[in-house]
């Protein structure tokens, strides 16, 4: 068999010991990887539909995006367990009066990078299906475009949100159920000057996708590669702790309707 | 399952969140706790902080409180088991840096220059003893030595006793640096052996202090250092890696030494000399110990460095040869060897020299004798023990 090429985003210097890490177990598992890293989910979308890679490790948007281009046949192949049942909130100062989406007509809040579903889109979304409110009508948006590209996994942004919180910028923020359990326990100081306002509906989050002609069997070997990972195996273990995830589970297409939506109409799909 | 942890009405940031991960922290994997709390967002709180740290939330009770089965991993500690790594590890990670053993290492570190990280060649089973020993029976210069006994000797007695005080200040100082150099490359999961190491250096410094000063402290002077001597001592800076420069520095230089200093408490001629020459040998005594048992390890584990070892001396026998350096301890530095046989014919009176002369002699065959018995000890064959044993240095170091 050809080796099955991965396209990932180099997000963060770690991902080459991640990609690395993970292409030693597809060769313990005899399974010919390469792997290819790109600057932007842009490109790596491109790089997919221009056959340079067989899989590429797609944001949410990524992903919506490959399957939107293939009609909806997108190949989805696996995911992270801690990305089924992801969770967009908003927070605000302690101490703020506010308790719920609706009293945020007339306020500020502070989103991430502009293509981060998680502390842009979905935020967005959300605040207008749930809280009735529009940005720029309803709403100043104090936008945080930082690492645009990276579809907001550096994080940066996220913790722009939060100091913007903190120091009465914004009254409100938009974030990650992930980034915010993570500062909490570390004790970033934005974060404790923060509360919870409110937790969206689940969404899922990244996925490996392959365009429809993936031949069956480079799919099944990379799943089968991919499944063979074990947490409490110390030569896997450190890889699956720099990516964040304790499990790789098959894919859980139920968690992307929202996100659809909301790019749907926010005209995501036609940039 | 214990009763339920009283989480009050904190919210994430109130304390719920620490709280919850201070309780998983003290849960084996697989157990639950159940947590009761009042706070209005406890629900969904709860629920993200379980996906994101890899526990499993399973919801309310009939009582209404939270239940929570711990996962098998914190997302940031684990890799290292403490319980795995409570002794010297077969091998040792670079990433886990300056963390102590037996501590959870949070996995991705950047590698340190650690390269000693195999248990054979880095770990000898004596260490936790004798740095314990080492600690325990720590001695002053100031306070444990008769300074205030000390007379002027005779001049050739202490031209002698400086003479014989400058070669062993040389060689404590070698056997100061030499360690020093392996130390840095050490894991610190070889903890014992390091800070056996740091214990040895600490023995030396004291072992400097006292020879300088007693060369100088009865009226006397430093003596000759020889190039023969430095290029001897220089060589032992060669091996790269710490089972081969402890088996040349401990093994063969400071079991060697442990018989000149015998010698030189035997024929001291004052007792400052006599119990410093008799501290610095207890405190030998543990270098050697300490270069056997890892030497030992080593050979028990890979036979094979037997050879590897042996070219070392090998090695380091013919560059001191080549390098001038001759025969027979005169080649060495002949001023050391004429006042070895001063100190034991305890002058220059013709009558005693021929005694004094062959006692030196006696001292260099004790040496050899000596020498053969600790090689077999660690496990080399007679027959290498025997070369070695001839070949080593005239410098004894
Ligand atoms: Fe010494
Ligand atoms: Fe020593």
């Amino acid at each position: 068999m050809a080796p099955i090429w991965l396209g990932a985003v180099a997000y963060d210097p770690k991902a080459v010991t991640i990609w690395e890490a993970i292409r030693e177990v597809f060769r313990e598992q005899r399974v010919p990887f390469e792997y290819a890293l790109l600057s932007s989910y842009e490109t790596l979308v491109e790089a997919l539909f221009a056959g340079r890679i067989d899989v590429a490790w797609a944001t949410p948007t990524a992903y919506l995006q490959v399957a939107r281009r293939c009609g909806g046949e997108a190949q989805a192949l696996g995911m992270r367990d801690v990305d089924v049942g992801m969770h967009c909130q908003f927070v605000v100062k302690r101490g703020s009066p506010l308790s719920s989406l609706g009293e945020l007509r007339g306020k500020t809040v502070a989103f991430g990078s502009r293509d981060s579903a998680q502390a842009a889109i979905l935020p967005r979304h959300w605040l207008e299906a749930q809280g009735g409110l529009v940005a720029d009508k309803d709403y100043r948006p104090l936008r945080f475009d930082i690492d645009v590209g990276k579809h907001g996994d550096t994080g940066t942004s996220e913790l722009n949100v939060l100091h913007a919180v903190a120091s009465g910028e914004a009254d409100a923020g938009a974030l990650c159920d992930a980034t915010w359990v993570r500062v909490v326990a570390e004790g970033l100081a934005d974060a404790s000057a923060c509360r919870l306002l409110w937790t969206s509906p689940p969404f899922n989050h990244c996925m490996f996708v392959a365009l429809p002609g993936l031949p069956a069997e480079k799919g099944m070997a990379f799943r089968d590669a991919l499944f063979s990972m074990d947490f409490n195996r110390p030569e896997h273990r450190r890889a699956m702790e720099l990516e964040g995830l304790r499990r790789w589970l098959p894919p859980h297409l139920d968690g992307y309707g929202d996100l659809r939506m909301a790019m749907e109409r926010q005209g995501y799909f036609e940039r | 399952m214990a009763s339920p942890v009283d989480a009050g009405e904190l919210g994430s940031t109130d304390g719920l969140y620490l709280l919850l991960e201070q309780e998983m922290l003290a849960l084996e994997p697989g157990t639950r706790a159940s947590i009761a709390s009042r706070a209005p967002r406890a629900a969904e709180e709860i629920a993200s902080f379980c996906r994101v740290q890899g526990h499993r939330f399973l919801g309310r009770d009939p009582d209404g409180n939270f239940v929570i089965e711990r996962g098998d991993g914190l997302p940031v500690a684990g890799g290292a088991r403490p319980e795995r790594l409570a002794a010297a590890p077969l091998r040792a990670d670079p990433r886990s840096g300056f963390a102590p053993r037996g501590a959870a290492v949070e996995a991705g570190g950047e590698p340190f220059p650690f390269d000693e990280c195999e248990r054979p060649g880095a770990w000898a089973d004596e260490a936790p003893e004798l740095y314990r020993q080492a600690t325990a029976g720590v001695w002053s210069v100031e306070r444990d030595l008769p300074w205030g006994e000390l007379r002027p000797l005779a001049p050739p007695l202490e031209r002698a006793v400086g003479q014989v005080m400058t070669f062993l200040a040389e060689n404590e100082l070698s056997a100061l640096y030499v360690p020093a150099g392996h130390l840095a490359r050490v894991h610190p999961h070889y903890t014992e052996v390091v800070l056996f190491l740091a214990a040895q250096m600490s023995d030396e410094a004291r072992h400097i202090q006292a020879f300088t000063r007693r060369a100088e402290a009865a009226g006397g002077t430093l003596g000759y250092s020889t190039a023969a001597s430095q290029s001897s001592l220089k060589s032992l800076m060669d091996p790269p890696d710490l089972a081969g420069g402890t088996f040349l520095l401990s093994v063969l230089g400071e079991g060697t030494f442990l018989d000149l200093l015998k010698f030189i408490e035997e024929h001291a001629p004052d007792p400052v000399t006599a119990a410093l020459a008799q501290r610095a040998r207890q405190d030998e005594t543990r270098h050697v110990r300490f270069g056997l048992s890892l030497v030992r390890g080593l050979l028990q584990e890979r036979p094979e460095e037997a050879q590897r070892l042996s070219r070392l001396a090998a090695a380091r026998a013919e560059k001191l040869a080549s390098a001038g350096g001759g025969g027979g301890i005169a080649g060495a530095n002949r001023y050391v060897y004429q006042s070895l046989c001063v100190l034991a014919a305890g002058g220059l009176e013709p009558a005693r020299l021929p005694q004094g002369i062959a006692k030196v002699q006696g001292l260099q065959d004790a040496m050899h004798r000596h020498r053969v018995q600790r090689l077999l000890a660690c496990g080399f064959d007679a027959h290498d023990a025997e070369s070695l044993s001839s070949g080593h240095t005239p410098n004894f170091m």
